[in-house]
């Protein structure tokens, strides 16, 4: 069973989120809110979210699970008035999820859940430094990567935070030392990146006041921040440099 | 589960068995293994079929964009390992030996690859359309190279390109599975034309349900084939036979049931949004409520005459990026056959009493006109109309004859002007010289040895070419080259083109043992699919029919 209502940007940006990364979820539901957990098809990056009960203007639950095509979802969504509410309630025998906004009024066809990529193992990882940056300035840096490379060096040396970006011309270099992050934790590390999959990422990154990114040598990157009472986390392979 | 390792494994086994009886054997014994589910996929996998009466769409550039992304290579050591093995299952091969962990299974860990997960992959990559679909199919694919063992990564870079080249056709599954299980070759046959999916086949054969597959509304059947007839006369020779226009026009397979209608090509494929127009007709025309009809939708110019039916198959082709035909060009239907009624299948029922079927429930204005007679004078009067009319000839037909789905037999005959046309498959190319340095200029042909599966050339086609169209074939052939060797490209082998001749000649040039004289291109053959595309067999019966011919 669910019944609940959310401001429109905020169940919009929670679902651009994961939809720049998978189409298809199996959000699992429960009275403390909607988790999903899913793996791109090139099982290249993970996203987590949790969208807590108190995001939701009213949230009554109880615990089931729902498959939702996000690119319909999205599609829906993007009708909505920025500060409309939006109005969601699970029909269950008809497989089906009913969205209202203002006086409309929309059935979304649920997939099965079992139709529907198994979720990923997450893998254990002991991740060495951590640092914490506003969002905008992370999306700004990977714009600016793009511009020069496919990929990028994420980093951190004693206790300053840099990204690398070498193109065939042209290079880019931008650092940060711990005087101008918000937090870190220092130590040895050094990973690179595609870009593909980071700016796909950016762009909700860019919306949170600050992200968390630990970083590891050629291991993966996670990715953490909150939009509001929305939680996400993004979980990035490595690409391992070619001799 | 069976894993992929293992199917992998099979088909390299089969592909260093020699003997057609030995690699039927290998296969049976690896089929009669098998849970159902699975079965059905490896039965289609084998052979290359990976979604039964779908085209993945995947061509060599993706399959090696998604080969780069998964191994960390790049592109310029993927062309080196091109030039050096000539065959994308190799390169996936060599490539994934030199892989670096980029997903995060390394750090996870995974369960390996099963045949169900590979299926489920190329689903999604079958599926993918519109926004965002390239994407989708680059990291399906890549996802599975990332887990595939060298081995495993060879198979899958086959099936990707539908060509797997361990030498298993139709026929050596068809027999497998009537090994595997215990039942004839020509019940698996029987079920195979009816349902045109081998791995439905497999599966209800090992469920001991394979009596319950017949005609089904929907599912495309195979269409009834017709031989060339030697002449007229010696046609006639068995008496009455039932004589209709051969049309110059595409054929097609029609599934009416109730307001929904669906309309299959020549390959089986659903072509129904192609062509509205015939759907619109079925719906004014056809009063059963169910039924499958066969004909052949004709375009007609201003002057009445047919239009060359690539007119009509442009429409069919928007898979290449050709724009599709702005103008609307009005079609006719030629209705010929019927095969199902309101739940009944006609198959089995002769001709004449399947016409009768067909006149009571279709509009005479979309029927073909057809003449019983005996008499030779009147049948070359129908054959010199159906060519004035610009048409290709007539067909006779055995008017006490079943439906044979999948049947090229004698109940059917073709006949046609002498210089008919064959359809071949382009498996090379050569670059031009001079102004035409940058266009592939002339193109490698061959047929199948239906034995085999194997691609036998017979020559090259060079004229016939306008520049304009050369340069659209160098367009569609370039995603398609698999290697470089000097001027000559290998292509994947994936275009068929309708080729006219002067004769067949003998030749120990080309691995046929034939060669065509003074070879023409008339048409790129959109309708048809490399298995269609004229068999070894049927090069030999004409040059035999070329030599009787030509005592006279």
């Amino acid at each position: 069973m669910l019944k609940a209502v959310i401001d429109a940007e905020t169940l919009r940006d929670a679902i651009e989120a994961v939809s720049s990364l998978v189409d298809e979820v199996k959000f699992t539901i429960s009275e403390r809110g909607l988790e999903l957990k899913a793996v791109d098809p090139a099982n290249v990056a993970m996203v987590s979210l949790r969208i807590d009960a108190s995001a939701f203007e009213f949230y009554q639950a109880t615990p089931g699970e729902i498959g939702v095509d996000l690119v319909r979802l999205s599609d829906l969504l993007s009708m909505a008035d920025r500060g409309e509410r939006v109005r969601l309630e699970l029909l269950e025998e008809e497989r089906k999820l009913k969205i209202g906004v203002g006086s409309l009024s929309y059935t979304l066809s649920l997939i099965d859940p079992s139709a529907i990529r198994k979720e990923p193992r997450i893998p254990e990882l002991d991740l060495p430094a951590h640092v914490t940056i506003p969002g905008a300035e992370f999306r700004r840096a990977i714009k600016a990567a793009e511009k020069v490379s496919d990929h990028v060096v994420l980093g951190v040396k004693d206790d300053v935070f840099y990204m690398e970006a070498k193109g065939d011309i042209d290079a880019l270099k931008l650092t940060m030392p711990s005087s101008e992050l918000l937090d870190m934790k220092p130590g040895e590390a050094r990973s690179l990146f595609s870009l593909d999959y980071l700016s796909d990422m950016s762009k909700s990154i860019g919306k949170a006041p600050e992200v968390k990114l630990e970083i590891g040598i050629d291991y993966p990157l996670r990715i953490s921040f909150r939009l509001n009472e929305v939680h996400v986390s993004y979980l990035l392979a490595p690409r391992i440099e070619q001799e | 589960m069976t894993g992929f390792a293992r199917f992998a494994e099979l088909c390299e086994r089969i592909s260093q068995t020699s003997g057609s009886l030995e690699k039927t054997d290998i296969l049976a014994e690896f089929l009669s293994d098998l849970e159902p589910d699975d079965l059905r996929i490896v039965a289609g996998f084998v052979m290359g079929v990976v979604i039964p009466g779908t085209e993945l769409g995947v061509g060599p550039s993706l399959l090696y964009e998604s080969i780069c992304k998964a191994t960390g290579l790049s592109p310029e050591a993927i062309k080196e390992l091109l030039r050096a093995t000539g065959d994308p299952g190799l390169v996936a091969y060599r490539a994934v030996e030199r892989r670096k962990p980029l997903t995060l299974a390394a750090f996870s860990g995974s369960d390996g690859l099963d045949v169900k997960d590979v299926y489920q992959r190329f689903l999604s990559i079958a599926k993918a359309s519109g926004r965002g679909s390239q994407d989708i199919r680059v990291k399906n694919l890549q996802y599975l190279f990332s887990e595939a063992s060298p081995l495993e990564a060879k198979y899958i870079a086959r099936l990707a390109m539908e060509d797997m080249r361990i030498g298993v056709g139709e026929g050596l599954v068809r027999d497998a599975i009537a090994k595997a299980f215990g039942v004839s070759k020509e019940d698996v046959e029987r079920a195979y034309n009816l349902t045109n999916d081998l791995g439905l086949v497999a599966e209800h054969t090992k469920l001991g349900r394979l009596n319950e597959l017949g005609i089904s509304i929907n599912r495309p059947i195979k269409m009834m084939l017709a031989q060339i007839g030697e002449s007229i006369e010696a046609s006639l020779a068995e008496g009455a036979t039932a004589v209709e226009w051969k049309f110059d026009g595409a054929r097609v397979q029609i599934h009416k049931d109730g307001t929904n209608v669906r309309i299959f090509s020549r390959r089986l494929e659903d072509v129904t949004s192609s062509l509205p127009e015939i759907r619109e007709i079925v719906r004014a025309h056809v009063r059963a409520k169910t039924a499958i009809l066969d004909g052949e939708a004709v375009a007609t110019g201003e002057d009445g005459r047919p239009l060359p039916f690539q007119e009509i198959l442009k429409r069919f082709r928007r898979k290449y990026g050709v724009a599709r035909t702005a103008k609307t060009i009005p079609l006719s239907l030629h209705l010929f056959d019927i095969m199902y009624l309101d739940g009944a299948s006609l198959l089995d029922k002769p001709l004449a009493e399947r016409r009768g079927v067909l006149v009571s429930v279709a509009d005479p204005e979309i029927i073909a006109e057809q003449v019983v007679t005996s008499d030779v004078p009147r049948v070359e009067e129908i054959y010199r109309e159906a060519l004035a009319a610009g048409h290709e000839g007539v067909m006779l037909k055995n008017p006490s004859s079943p439906y044979s789905p999948g049947k090229r037999g004698k109940n059917w005959l073709k006949i046609k002007p002498l210089l008919e046309s064959l359809d071949l498959v382009v498996i090379g190319a050569r670059w031009g010289e001079g102004k035409r340095a940058n266009l592939l200029g002339s193109y490698r042909l061959a047929c199948i040895d239906s034995d085999t599966g194997e691609l036998k050339d017979v020559g090259w086609v060079a004229t016939g070419i306008t520049d304009e169209m050369l340069a659209e074939l160098t367009e569609l052939f370039r995603e398609l080259i698999i290697k470089e060797d000097g001027m000559e490209v290998v292509v994947h082998p994936q275009i068929v083109f309708e080729v006219g001749y002067e004769e067949i000649q003998r030749s120990p040039n080309y691995s046929s043992g034939y060669a065509l004289r003074f070879p023409r291109l008339i048409a790129v053959r959109d309708d048809k699919s490399p298995s269609e595309a004229e068999t070894l067999e049927r090069i030999s019966e004409i040059y035999r029919l070329q030599r009787g011919r030509s005592k006279k």
